[in-house]
């Protein structure tokens, strides 16, 4: 009896050493990896103040460089505003995020990011007098701004994931005419695609041979 | 028998552990020990202050760097940062340019990397005056191309082994035609001259700006083997 526990625990011991060194073993459940690439399409509200909120489409795609570090793209197409007239109605954005996974044993991640982005923003009223024409145009702007984003998503086995999230936007509104704030918090939730790069190219090659 | 049986399978087992164990678990490189030839790809973000028109400004930007020797790194970089002039007005400067930096110090945490840099630029600045609904400032518009050298300290933050977040100062001195935008009160109301001036002058302006990096590869790893 003595000596099948001695046995158990041998075979036990050289995985559990082996488990010390990654963090996908110490943490099993954890679906996130290196190699991994997420991606999703939602919408998204945005908050400039209590009584305007802008209505965007907003895509991302994620890639995990490390297991707990990743980088992604975000895109936030402006499609409406619901309250209040907005001062923009134009406000399409792109960003780029790098975002640290706060590692846990569980399929829940919980991440922060930071990264900065360029937005094409149009004023909705007033504008500049262009003097050949006799009309108050409203130029597009490019101005870069300067994103944080907060979220937590639950991953279902291999291919799916749930998210929440939420992004402050920091920047300012310049174009031809007035400037101002355009600042605002935007709150997000949908579903996600995501794939393991790195594990679907070694399964190939391994069918391969 | 059954004891030799016994010692067979346990004979098994410590073969089999030791097998195991001598597997070695995958990594990714480890790019915070480099001796050089590490290629990095990264986005930036920057603010601009203490220029000529006082106003803070705000950009973005990305950077490659190319690691040449352990203590020597190497930056290139292109910047879009745009100022509000007091809601009368902005700047746009567009910066493209290259530092090399210096790693003096040596430390034993592979986290902390602070370093020296210096550099040059070329800029493209244009100041325009905002129009309102009854005048039409369109033609106040003006800009100019200039040469700039840079020279600042700053500090990767290597939070991973592919991975590093920076932050640094540094200021920049811009050679090249005079531009600068003054609001000025017009019997009552506010106005912004935009005026350029021929000959060459020294303006700067301080830059702090903070990116996150992924190093992609060793470009020196098949000299290395």
């Amino acid at each position: 009896m003595e000596i099948k526990k001695a046995i158990v625990i041998l075979f036990m011991l050289p995985l559990l050493v082996m488990g010390q060194d990654s963090l996908e073993n110490k943490y099993p459940k954890r679906v996130l990896g290196n190699g991994m690439l997420n991606g999703g399409l939602t919408f998204s509200v945005g908050f400039a103040n209590s009584k305007t909120q802008n209505i965007y489409v907003q895509g991302y795609l994620e890639y995990m460089f490390q297991r707990d570090w990743s980088v992604r793209g975000d895109i936030y197409i402006f499609i409406n505003s619901l309250g209040e007239k907005a001062r923009l109605n134009m406000n399409h954005q792109l960003s780029v995020i790098s975002c640290y996974h706060i590692p846990n044993n569980s399929p829940i991640d919980p991440y922060v990011g930071i990264g900065p982005g360029l937005a094409l923003t149009r004023l909705s009223d007033g504008g500049g007098l262009d003097s050949i024409s006799g009309n108050i145009t409203q130029k597009i702007g490019v101005n870069p701004f300067l994103s944080f984003n907060f979220g937590l998503r639950y991953y279902a086995p291999k291919w799916f994931h749930m998210y929440i999230e939420g992004a402050y936007i920091l920047g300012r509104h310049l174009s031809n005419a007035e400037a101002f704030d355009m600042s605002e918090l935007r709150v997000s939730f949908g579903l996600g695609f995501n794939i393991n790069v790195l594990n679907s190219r070694k399964s190939k090659r391994k069918s391969k041979k | 028998m059954h004891r030799k049986s016994i010692a067979g399978w346990l004979a098994f087992v410590l073969l089999f552990s030791s097998l195991a164990l001598s597997q070695e678990v995958k990594e990714p490189k480890d790019f915070r020990t480099t001796d050089g030839g590490t290629f990095s790809l990264g986005m930036r973000t920057t603010g601009s202050f203490f220029g000529v028109d006082g106003n803070p400004g705000f950009g973005f930007g990305g950077q490659f760097r190319i690691q040449l020797l352990r203590w020597l790194n190497t930056e290139w970089f292109a910047d879009y940062i745009t100022t509000d002039i007091g809601g009368m007005g902005k700047r746009e400067d567009y910066h493209i340019g290259w530092s090399v930096m210096f790693y003096p110090f040596k430390f034993k945490q592979k986290w902390f990397q602070p370093y020296l840099l210096a550099g040059h630029c070329f800029d493209y600045t244009r100041v325009t005056a905002y129009s309102t609904a009854t005048i039409d400032n369109s033609d106040k518009t003006q800009s100019r191309w200039s040469a700039a050298a840079q020279i600042g300290l700053g500090t990767h933050f290597h939070i991973g082994r592919r991975f590093d977040i920076g932050l640094s100062g540094q200021y920049m001195f811009h050679l090249g035609k005079e531009i600068h935008a003054d609001i000025i009160d017009n019997a009552g109301s506010r106005e912004l001259q935009v005026e350029t001036h021929q000959g060459n002058i020294l303006e700067g302006h301080l830059l702090v700006t903070l990116n996150f990096n992924v190093k992609i590869a060793d470009l020196w790893k098949s000299k290395k083997q």
